[in-house]
């Protein structure tokens, strides 16, 4: 049984600590929500089970199936079965979608797979996320529009089959129907093998759709309150103010741009 | 795909009627080629170089009305010069390609003229440097309504030495014309010198023109993002490189030697998909 296990985790950025002994752990089958106001480390958790060099893990440990996930180059990561559908895909000028995504299957596979049955299974995906035919031989993300780039880090979730798959904030900037489609391919994933899934996002539509097997509440660089999809409706309804009150935190918040004040103009003050 | 090899000094190619050949041409120090495209035809021309030390003069005529693609491949071991100058007659269209893996040092002096009210020009260069690779492409603007577009790609390694110079010059009266050019330049190591100098020398009020360059190391966040596709960082700069190489592939439309020069090109960065 697959299981991603995260003990006592300490994440560094650029020299801020963020993640501050975090404990978390996904069996297959198993559906987590993660909420939590910006800037309380859910990103950051996910970029450093992924491995972004961005990211210094100071303390604790992340195994898959036993297997220490932290010594793991990243494309390491992604062979053994993890996955990071992104907030922001990076656009890759040059490189076609087909040619990157036969290229990412093949590098976890003994013997290349059939350029016929690639396509085929390519199409078939296109289609089941509802994009355009053409999507595969333009270039990766190059010119997509963000519901477009959204979609295809799930296309190649679907062909890449991870174990456990992590999802940030996937369902932004998609339109209600797109997040039907998503929602809908993600769950036929699940229902056909049972992969894991962590999954970040702020709105509780997305959270309906896929009816979340576990939720946990992400504050000041730990978990402090966990349930199921309850707990879920309850953040929907009443925000995070009650789990600050309740455990005495107060969360990171990210920096308001305050309005920048011009000041008097001098030359009417000269006029004066 | 069937090619005829020349081994003359002086060659001629006379092209009559529609169609794409393929020519496979053993230099000398001497070389010329003369590549005339009769009224109203519409030819796509396959050239590859062979030999050591070659030295090449080229004169290429289109005549009005014609389309002609021409991709000339080096594949020179030891060194190229090749000049090379162009006419474009009314409404012809001529589209060049020059691609070079090879290890050759090469000079490079293209200059194609627009001589006449709607012609069209195409230069393309695709070249990994890991040595000396000095590329100048002019475009010469002599009539109205005429257009002109460069597209340079190059990789250059350690020990690469790139220098291209693409110069778009519109003549007084040629108006409603338009001259692009785009460079985009791959470095891989800190030992290299790669040089673009876009040019465009304008004596045309009405007319557009424009120019973009790109030089810069692989980018990081684009490799982590290939990387957590499950491919390494290496399999990930080799896609990047052949996205660099694979336009210049594509300028002729043949699906065989589309296929045969990507896979030259995946041999050469050491890519197996």
């Amino acid at each position: 049984m697959t299981q991603l296990m995260i003990k006592d985790l300490f994440v560094n950025v650029e020299g801020k600590e963020i993640l501050k002994g975090l404990d978390l752990t996904i069996n297959e089958g198993e559906t987590h929500a993660l909420m939590g106001p910006n800037g309380n480390g859910k990103s950051t958790l996910l970029a450093a089970i992924m491995g972004n060099p961005k990211y210094t893990v100071t303390k604790g440990s992340i195994t898959l199936d036993g297997n220490d996930v932290l010594t793991m180059e990243v494309d390491e990561r992604s062979r053994v079965g993890l996955f990071l559908g992104m907030q922001y895909p990076s656009e890759v000028s040059g490189v076609t979608n087909s040619d990157f995504l036969r290229a990412a299957i093949n590098a976890r596979l003994d013997k290349p797979i059939g350029l016929f049955s690639f396509i085929k299974e390519m199409e078939k995906t296109i289609e089941e996320l509802q994009m355009k035919p053409d999507l595969a031989h333009r270039f990766l993300n190059e010119g997509f529009s963000g519901g477009e780039k959204k979609r295809n880090e799930i296309v190649q979730m679907k062909m890449l089959k991870p174990r456990i798959a992590m999802l940030d904030e996937i369902d932004s900037g998609l339109d209600v129907d797109a997040l039907k489609i998503v929602a809908d391919a993600v769950n036929a994933m699940q229902h056909e093998y049972a992969m894991g899934l962590l999954v970040v996002s702020h709105y509780e539509r997305f959270y309906q759709l896929l009816q979340p097997t576990h939720a946990h509440v992400l504050l000041d660089g730990k978990i402090v309150e966990s349930g199921d999809m309850k707990l879920v409706e309850k953040v929907d309804q009443e925000g995070y103010d009650w789990l600050l009150e309740k455990y005495g935190i107060t969360a990171a918040k990210e920096k308001k741009k305050e309005p920048v004040r011009l000041g008097s103009c001098a030359a009417k003050k000269a006029g004066s | 795909m069937k090619s005829e090899t020349i081994k003359k000094r002086d060659v001629q190619l006379h092209i009559k009627k529609d169609g794409f050949f393929s020519f496979h041409i053993e230099g000398s120090e001497a070389s010329q080629l003369l590549i005339t495209v009769d009224k109203h035809i519409s030819a796509s021309l396959y050239i590859t170089y062979h030999g050591i030390d070659i030295a090449c003069n080229c004169h290429v005529v289109i005549e009005s009305g014609s389309s002609c693609k021409i991709l000339f491949w080096n594949e020179v071991s030891s060194s190229m010069r090749f000049q090379q100058t162009a006419e474009v007659g009314r409404d012809a269209s001529l589209t060049i390609g020059y691609g070079d893996l090879s290890e050759a040092e090469v000079v490079s002096d293209v200059q194609a003229a627009l001589l006449e009210e709607g012609a069209q020009v195409q230069l393309l260069t695709a070249c990994i440097s890991g040595q000396k690779k000095h590329y100048a492409l002019h475009c010469l603007h002599e009539a109205a309504h005429t257009s002109s577009q460069m597209e340079n790609y190059c990789v250059v390694k350690k020990h690469g030495d790139y220098i291209m110079k693409a110069n778009g010059q519109i003549k007084k009266g040629a108006y409603q014309s338009t001259s692009v050019q785009k460079s985009r330049v791959l470095t891989m190591s800190e030992q290299q010198r790669s040089e673009v100098i876009p040019l465009l020398l304008i004596d045309e009020n009405d007319v557009k023109a424009g120019h973009a360059t790109t030089v810069g190391q692989p980018d990081e966040r684009q490799l982590y993002y290939m990387q957590t596709r499950g491919l390494t960082r290496e399999q990930a700069i080799s896609l990047l490189v052949i996205g660099y190489m694979m336009p210049i592939a594509e300028i002729i439309d043949h699906e065989e030697l589309r296929d045969q020069l990507r896979t030259d090109i995946e041999k050469k960065v050491g890519y197996h998909a």
